[in-house]
């Protein structure tokens, strides 16, 4: 399915470059559109069927408040993801009040081994900033599972924005157990492939940065004092682009 | 006590409020669950009660068919809802309230809370806002907004509103007379609300009514003259937007 909608955007992409040229940048745009639509973000399904089974969990244990709080917010979630799916983009905001819930959600399921920050340069107003919907979430689930959750100790995970000649600059921090640690703990082909989301997150941005940037991610090492690991940094670069409405 | 009737097709959603009402809010006294729209017509005449829990989506009759057969309404309505985005934008267009399903515990003590600690009832003309709404969405001309103040609630027409700043959590209107309304809706609220009318978020603290526009003078962002001498600064990130709003053929 995926491959067809890409597929078909490049048949229609030959087509017109044999016919006219003013109509070439459209159809490209159009093109691009499409492609990020066969990239649309779309939620783990282990996220959601793992909530689904700490909710049972709490169910079997008759911790019917817990159980209650956990569902009504992890259908605040899925009611916010299903508002914002039809959506190329979304404002900082709205992205920043999904991206919340989604962490409150995980914090709840590992009872609260790790603590997060959000935090903005002081001329940075996330309503007048725009974002390809649900682009930061696979990037902080990644810092949690493979940062963050075999750490010994209470994780931190740092969010942070600046805007920099129209591009918003985001950096995502974790102090947790690093890539070359987290890699070797992967046993199983599911758990290998679990960056697949974070490959998806980077391919739409790029598609969405157009070439208007450089790289668009780049993941990198956090060193200690003493240059040891000390946890992942990820910094995404999103063009803010001035038209979309 | 707050004598409360809870009104949903699914028996276990009433059930599961019903619960959660009697844990979290003891001056709720709840009459009756009622599964059946029609017997809900019919059962809320007769009880009388202060406040009544209706779902929006159910078979036969809706929620808002249901208060129109029960006009002239005597009572407080707190509508529920799982997933209908229409009929929210309706009942904020007239400060009524909502709860989503499942219910929250703390947004369900707020709502009760709003309904105890109101002065006035809820206006006859805030059901007959969302009805109309409901039946014929956006005709700025015809629709008018409810707006809660600080000390009530103030409705008027949509074409009457020049431009809304941010001012922390209340949002400041300025109309078409020079008054000047302080509501207790945020900013973001507020452009949610207005979005499908020719409003525009030109800057993070200021929504304006396009149509109220009478010169834009270029810079940066470019700044906006308004219809009554006002000048509002367009930030630079939504200038591209606003002139496609203007001239939209260009």
């Amino acid at each position: 399915m995926i491959l067809g909608i890409v597929l078909l955007s490049g048949a229609v992409l030959a087509v017109v470059i044999l016919r006219h040229k003013n109509e070439k940048l459209h159809l490209r745009q159009r093109a691009d559109e499409l492609k990020m639509q066969a990239l649309r973000a779309q939620m783990n399904p282990h996220f959601i069927f793992n909530c689904l089974s700490s909710i049972n969990h709490f169910i079997l244990n008759e911790e019917g408040d817990k159980a209650s709080e956990y569902l009504t917010r992890f259908s605040r979630l899925i009611r916010t993801v299903l508002q914002n799916a039809g959506k190329m983009t979304v404002t900082l905001e709205e992205e920043l009040s999904m991206l919340r819930l989604y962490l409150n959600m995980e914090q709840l399921r590992f009872k609260e081994v790790f603590d997060y920050t959000i935090g903005f340069d002081g001329d940075l107003h996330p309503s007048m900033v725009y974002v390809p919907s649900f682009i930061l979430q696979p990037f902080c689930e990644n810092a949690i599972w493979h940062g963050l959750l075999h750490k010994d100790g209470k994780g931190i995970l740092n969010i942070h924005f600046a805007m920099r000649n129209d591009i918003l600059v985001c950096t995502i921090r974790d102090n947790g157990i690093g890539r070359q640690r987290a890699e070797a703990l992967k046993t199983s082909p599911v758990e290998k492939g679990a960056s697949f989301g974070n490959r998806l997150s980077a391919e739409r941005l790029s598609i969405f940065n157009g070439e208007h940037t450089g790289t668009s991610f780049v993941m990198e090492d956090v060193k200690d004092a003493e240059g040891q690991v000390a946890g992942t940094v990820v910094t995404l670069k999103i063009y803010n682009k001035q038209a979309h409405d | 006590m707050i004598k409360a009737v809870i009104i949903d097709d699914e028996p276990y959603a009433c059930q599961a409020l019903a619960t959660l009402l009697k844990k979290h809010c003891p001056d709720v006294e709840v009459l009756a669950l009622v599964n059946n729209a029609k017997e809900a017509v019919k059962l809320v005449r007769e009880l009388q009660p202060q406040l009544v829990f209706l779902d929006i989506e159910m078979p036969y009759l809706n929620g808002f068919e249901v208060l129109e057969m029960l006009a002239p309404i005597g009572f407080e309505c707190i509508f529920t809802t799982s997933y209908d985005q229409y009929a929210i934008k309706a009942i904020r267009f007239s400060a009524l309230d909502y709860l989503l399903k499942p219910v929250d515990v703390e947004e369900l003590k707020a709502a009760v809370n709003r309904v105890s600690s109101k002065a006035t009832p809820s206006l006859p003309e805030q059901m007959e806002l969302l009805l109309q709404r409901y039946h014929q969405p956006t005709q700025p001309n015809v629709n008018r907004i409810a707006l809660p103040t600080l000390d009530g609630l103030q409705i008027i027409p949509v074409d009457t509103i020049l431009y809304c700043n941010a001012s922390s959590n209340y949002t400041v209107f300025t109309l078409k007379d020079q008054q000047k309304l302080v509501i207790s809706r945020t900013l973001k609220e507020i452009d949610e609300m207005l979005e499908e009318y020719r409003f525009l978020r030109v800057h993070h603290s200021c929504l304006v009514n396009l149509d109220e526009v009478k010169k834009y003078s270029r810079g940066e962002g470019g700044t906006l003259h308004m219809s009554d001498g006002a000048e509002v600064d367009v930030s630079r990130s939504r200038k591209e937007a606003l002139l496609r709003r203007l001239m939209p053929g260009k």
